[in-house]
C-alpha cells in the first residue's frame, strides 16, 4: 500500500504550485516592460483581456487613494482628459509615488488601475487593463489598455470640480455598483457603471452637488484625490 | 511519520496533526492572497482568449474528475445498488483525485496572484473562503489517508467536504461566468 501517495499528491501540488507562481512573477515585470512596441508579443502571459472585466478591481474600493495621514506629505495631483482620437478618456491621480487610473470609453469598456507614480514614470495594472507613461507638475502623457482596446494619451493636471468620481456599493435590490466617472476640462463627463459585472454607461453626475441616481437610488460618489 | 503504532488507541486525535497544517495551509493562501497585491496578470494557458476562460473551463474540467471522485466513492462504501466495487476502483479514486487536484492548482496560482482574496461582493468574499478552504480540507484528507485507526465516518467525512468545497468554488466561479457571461472559449 503506497503509504506515502497522498503525501507525494500534495507535494507535487505544492511543487506546481509554488512553480507556476514563480514563472507568473517572472513573467509579469516583463510583460509592463515589454508594453510599449508590441504588447501581445508575449505569447505565455496576458493581460486580462477579453472580458468585461467580471471582477472590478476591487482593491480600490476599499482604499480609493493613499490615507490621509499618508498624503500629508504628498498633495494629489489629478490629471484628466480624452485620449489621442477621442474614443475614451483617462484620468490620473497621482499621490507621492503612488497613482491610480480610470480608463473608460463611456460604454462598454473600463478599467480601473494602480500602481506606481516615481521618478516621473508611471505604471499601472488592473483587473483588464494597465497604463504606462510619464508625467510632470502639468501633464501625464503614455499609453492605456482597457480590456483588449490601447490608447495613447496626453492629459493636464486639473482642480475640483474636475477629477475622477468612484461610487462602489450595494444598492437597493443588491446589485453590486462600482461607477466611474471623469469629469473633464470642457465640462462633459465620461462614465460607466459596472453592475454585478456588466459594464454599461454611466447616468450623469451632477457635479453641483456631486450626486447621481443609479437605478432609481440617488448616491453620492466621491472625488478621488 | 509512522505515529499510527503509537496512537492505535486514539481516532479522532489522529486527525489533528492533518487539521493543523490544513489550516495552516489555508490560513497562509488567504493570508497572502489579502496581502499580495493582485497584478491582473499571470503565466496563461495557450489556446484561450484570456485567463479567465482558461480557469473557468480547467476548473470546470476538475470539477468533472471530483464528480469521477463522488462516484467511485459511492461505490468503493457499497452504497451503489447493485454495483460491485471493482478492483481498480481504488486506483480510479486515486488518480481521478490526483488530476481533479492539479488541475485545481494554477487556477488557484492565477486567482491568488493576479486576483488576490477579495471581499467586494458575496460572491467573491465566498469564493475567495472557499478556495483556501479547499486546499486546507484537502491537505486534511491527504494527510489523514496516512493515519490507521481512523473512524470510519472520517473519510467520508473529509472527502466530502472536499467535494462539496470544490462544487461551491466551480458555483461561484464558472458557473457564473458560464450564465452571466457565456459559455466561451
Amino acid at each position: 500500500m503506497a503509504r506515502n501517495g497522498p503525501l507525494y499528491t500534495l507535494l507535487s501540488g505544492a511543487v506546481l504550485g509554488v512553480g507556476l507562481l514563480v514563472a507568473a512573477m517572472v513573467a509579469t515585470p516583463a510583460e509592463t516592460a515589454a508594453d510599449t512596441p508590441e504588447p501581445a508579443a508575449e505569447a505565455t502571459e496576458s493581460p486580462d483581456v477579453p472580458t468585461p472585466s467580471p471582477e472590478p478591481t476591487p482593491e480600490i474600493t476599499t482604499e480609493p487613494a493613499p490615507s490621509p495621514t499618508e498624503t500629508e506629505t504628498a498633495e494629489p495631483v489629478t490629471y484628466v482628459g480624452y485620449v489621442d482620437g477621442g474614443g475614451a478618456s483617462v484620468a490620473v491621480i497621482v499621490t507621492g509615488d503612488d497613482a491610480i487610473a480610470y480608463v473608460c470609453d463611456g460604454g462598454s469598456i473600463e478599467a480601473w488601475l494602480e500602481g506606481s507614480a516615481e521618478a516621473g514614470e508611471l505604471d499601472l495594472t488592473g483587473d483588464n487593463g494597465t497604463l504606462t507613461g510619464s508625467f510632470d507638475d502639468l501633464q501625464a502623457s503614455g499609453e492605456a489598455t482597457a480590456d483588449d482596446r490601447s490608447w495613447t494619451f496626453t492629459v493636464e493636471a486639473v482642480d475640483p470640480p474636475e477629477g475622477l468620481y468612484r461610487f462602489a456599493d450595494t444598492i437597493s435590490g443588491g446589485a453590486e455598483v462600482v461607477g466611474g466617472w471623469i469629469v473633464l476640462p470642457d465640462g462633459s463627463q465620461v462614465g460607466a457603471l459596472n453592475v454585478d459585472g456588466e459594464v454599461q454607461p454611466a447616468p450623469a453626475l451632477d457635479v453641483v452637488n456631486g450626486q447621481v441616481t443609479v437605478d432609481g437610488t440617488v448616491v453620492q460618489p466621491e472625488r478621488l484625490g | 511519520m509512522t505515529t499510527q503504532d503509537t496512537f492505535q488507541h486514539r481516532t479522532v486525535p489522529l486527525l489533528v496533526v492533518p487539521l493543523l497544517v490544513g489550516t495552516v495551509v489555508a490560513v497562509v493562501l488567504g493570508v497572502y492572497g489579502g496581502l499580495h497585491t493582485p497584478t491582473g496578470i499571470a503565466v496563461n494557458l495557450a489556446g484561450f482568449s484570456g485567463p479567465l476562460e482558461a480557469k473557468v473551463w480547467v476548473a470546470s474540467a476538475a470539477l468533472l474528475f471530483a464528480l469521477v471522485q463522488l462516484g467511485s466513492a459511492l461505490v468503493m462504501y457499497g452504497r451503489v445498488p447493485g454495483v460491485a466495487s471493482p478492483s481498480w476502483i481504488g486506483g480510479l479514486h486515486r488518480w481521478s483525485g490526483r488530476a481533479a487536484f492539479l488541475l485545481a492548482v494554477p487556477v488557484a496560482v492565477h486567482c491568488l496572484y493576479a486576483v488576490g482574496f477579495q471581499t467586494f461582493s458575496t460572491r467573491v468574499f465566498v469564493h475567495s473562503v472557499l478556495g483556501c478552504a479547499f486546499f486546507g480540507a484537502f491537505t486534511v484528507k491527504m494527510l489523514g489517508l496516512r493515519r490507521d485507526g481512523l473512524p470510519s465516518w472520517a473519510m467520508p467525512v473529509l472527502g466530502g467536504t472536499v467535494f462539496a468545497l470544490l462544487v461551491g468554488l466551480w458555483w461561484t466561479s464558472s458557473l457564473w461566468f458560464f450564465t452571466t457571461i457565456g459559455v466561451q472559449f
